[in-house]
C-alpha cells in the first residue's frame, strides 16, 4: 500500500490494515493513526480480537503527539487492565511521565526496568533521550556507551552518539562514531560524506587527507554529489596550503572541474569563487 | 536603538519560514546588512560541520554578515541563547573585525510566550548581552509570515541540487 492512499480509507478492514502497515514502515502519521484508532476502537471493538491491542498501544502514541488525553487515558487504563505491569505498559507509563514534565518518575520507571532486564534496547533508548530532553548530556553520553558496549551493531545509536557530539563540536569523537557507521554502510554515500566532512572538520593535516580520500569515494558512488565536490575541493586547498605536492594539485583542478560541471545552470556564480 | 526596525521584516519572514520548513530540527541561518538586519540567509537544517560552514561563507562573502539565526530543541532546563556553534562563528566574525555581531534565537516551539531573543556579542567577543526586542512576535506574528510561502532553500538544499538558490529572491 502507498504511504499517499492512507487517507481516506473506507471500511474497518483498511483501516486496520493501513494502522498495520503505518506501524511496519514506522510511518509519522499521529492525525491518521488516531482517526482510524478511534473509529476501530468504538465502533468495531468486536471485531478487532487481538488486534485491538495493538491498535490500542498505536492510538495511545498518536494521542501524546495529537495532545488528545481522553485517548491517551482510555487507551492506557485499557491496557494496564489487560496486562497490567508488563514491559510494553511499563515503558509507556514512563512515556507518560516524560510528556507531563515528570521525568524524574519516567527515570525511575526505566532503572527499574532495566535491573530486571538489561537487554532491554528499547527502554535503554528511552533513558537516554530522556537524558538528551532534560539537558543532561554527559549522562546521555556515558549510558550511550554502555549501551553500545552491549549492542555495538545497533547503527542508530551509533548516529545518536555521534549526533550528541556533532551538536556540541566534538568532531574527533563524532568521527569515531562514524567509523563504526562506514563499516556498516561502506557504500553509501551520505554515510561516507559525512564522515569525511568530520576528518576535515577535526582539521590536523593527517584528517585532511584522509577526508581528501572518503570525499573522493563519495564521489566515486555518487558523481552528482557537489557537497563532495566542495569537500574535495577544500581538503585540496587546505593540503597545498601545506606542503604542495603534484597529487593535490591534481585533484584540486579535478575538483574545480567537477564543480564547474556542476554549476552549469545554477543561478548561483562560483567561477570567482574558486581560487 | 529601536530594536523592533532593527531587523527587517524580511529577515524575520525567511527566518521563520525556514524553522517551519524543518520543524523538529535543528536550522541556522545569517544576517546580513550593515547596522540592521536587511536579510537572512538560510543556512542548515541539518548538523553543520566546519565543512559545510566553509562552503557556506565562501558562497555568502559578498554579502556584509552581521549575525546569524538559530532555532534549536533544546533540553527541558536550557535557555533560549546562542548554541556553542554559533558562539564560534560570532567569535571568527568579530575576530575577521565585525563592529557588532547579533544573533536571534527562535523558540522551536512557537507556543512559547517569548518567541525570539535578540543577543549580542561583546566587544571582548567573549559574552553575549541579551538586547530588547519586540515582544509583540507571537505564534501567529510567525504565522502570518508563512502563508504564500511554504518552501524556502538553504545551503543544505543548494548543496544537494545547486540549481537551487538560497537567495530566495522569491520571498519578498
Amino acid at each position: 500500500m502507498d504511504s499517499d492512499t492512507f487517507s481516506n480509507q473506507k471500511g474497518w478492514t483498511n483501516k486496520l490494515n493501513a494502522l498495520n502497515e503505518i506501524r511496519n514502515l514506522k510511518l509519522h502519521k499521529p492525525e491518521l493513526v488516531l482517526k482510524y484508532g478511534a473509529t476501530l476502537l468504538t465502533k468495531h471493538k468486536w471485531r478487532l480480537g487481538t488486534d485491538y491491542w495493538n491498535v490500542c498501544e498505536d492510538v495511545f502514541y498518536a494521542s501524546l503527539d495529537t495532545l488528545s488525553p481522553e485517548w491517551t487515558d482510555f487507551t492506557i487504563k485499557a491496557l494496564r487492565r489487560q496486562f497490567g505491569q508488563t514491559v510494553r505498559v511499563m515503558r509507556m507509563e514512563g512515556i507518560l511521565f516524560e510528556h507531563s514534565g515528570r521525568f524524574n518518575e519516567a527515570m525511575k520507571i526505566y532503572e527499574e526496568m532495566l535491573t530486571t532486564n538489561p537487554l532491554d534496547a528499547a527502554t535503554w533508548k528511552r533513558k537516554i533521550a530522556l537524558f538528551r530532553t532534560t539537558g543532561k548530556i554527559d549522562e546521555a553520553i556515558n549510558t550511550l556507551n554502555t549501551y553500545l558496549e552491549t549492542f555495538q551493531a545497533d547503527i542508530e545509536a551509533w548516529e545518536e552518539l555521534a549526533d550528541i557530539y556533532l551538536a556540541n563540536q566534538h568532531f574527533s569523537q563524532a568521527a569515531y562514531c562514524y567509523e563504526e557507521i562506514v563499516l556498516s554502510s561502506p557504500e553509501n554515500c551520505w554515510v561516507i560524506l559525512k564522515y569525511a566532512e568530520m576528518l576535515y572538520s577535526i582539521g590536523t593535516l593527517e584528517k585532511v587527507n584522509l577526508a581528501r580520500k572518503y570525499f573522493m569515494q563519495a564521489i566515486i558512488l555518487n558523481n552528482q554529489c557537489t557537497r563532495a565536490m566542495w569537500g574535495l575541493y577544500q581538503c585540496c586547498n587546505f593540503i597545498k596550503s601545506g606542503k604542495p605536492d603534484d597529487v593535490n594539485t591534481k585533484l584540486l583542478d579535478k575538483a574545480k572541474a567537477l564543480l564547474q560541471k556542476a554549476y552549469q545552470g545554477s543561478p548561483i556564480q562560483i567561477s570567482n569563487l574558486l581560487s | 536603538m529601536e530594536e523592533d526596525k532593527f531587523i527587517a521584516t524580511l529577515a524575520l519572514k525567511k527566518s521563520a519560514i525556514h524553522c517551519a520548513r524543518h520543524p523538529g530540527r535543528d536550522v541556522y541561518g545569517a544576517l546580513v546588512g550593515d547596522s540592521k538586519v536587511n536579510d537572512a540567509i538560510p543556512l542548515f537544517h541539518t548538523r553543520p560541520t566546519t565543512a559545510a560552514t566553509e562552503v557556506a561563507l565562501l558562497m555568502l562573502s559578498q554579502f556584509n554578515i552581521i549575525g546569524f539565526y538559530e532555532s534549536r530543541i533544546r533540553g527541558a532546563n536550557e535557555e533560549l541563547e546562542p548554541s556553542r556553534y554559533i558562539t564560534q562563528l560570532c567569535q571568527a566574525l568579530k575576530n575577521k573585525g565585525a563592529a557588532s555581531v547579533f544573533v536571534l534565537c527562535i523558540e522551536s516551539d512557537w507556543n512559547e510566550s517569548n518567541i525570539m531573543a535578540l543577543f549580542r556579542l561583546d566587544n571582548k567577543g567573549t559574552n553575549f548581552t541579551k538586547q530588547t526586542f519586540d515582544a509583540s512576535f507571537n505564534k501567529m506574528s510567525l504565522t502570518d509570515f508563512l502563508i504564500g510561502h511554504e518552501n524556502i532553500v538553504d545551503i543544505d538544499d543548494h548543496l544537494a541540487n545547486p540549481r537551487l538558490d538560497w537567495r530566495n529572491q522569491n520571498i519578498q
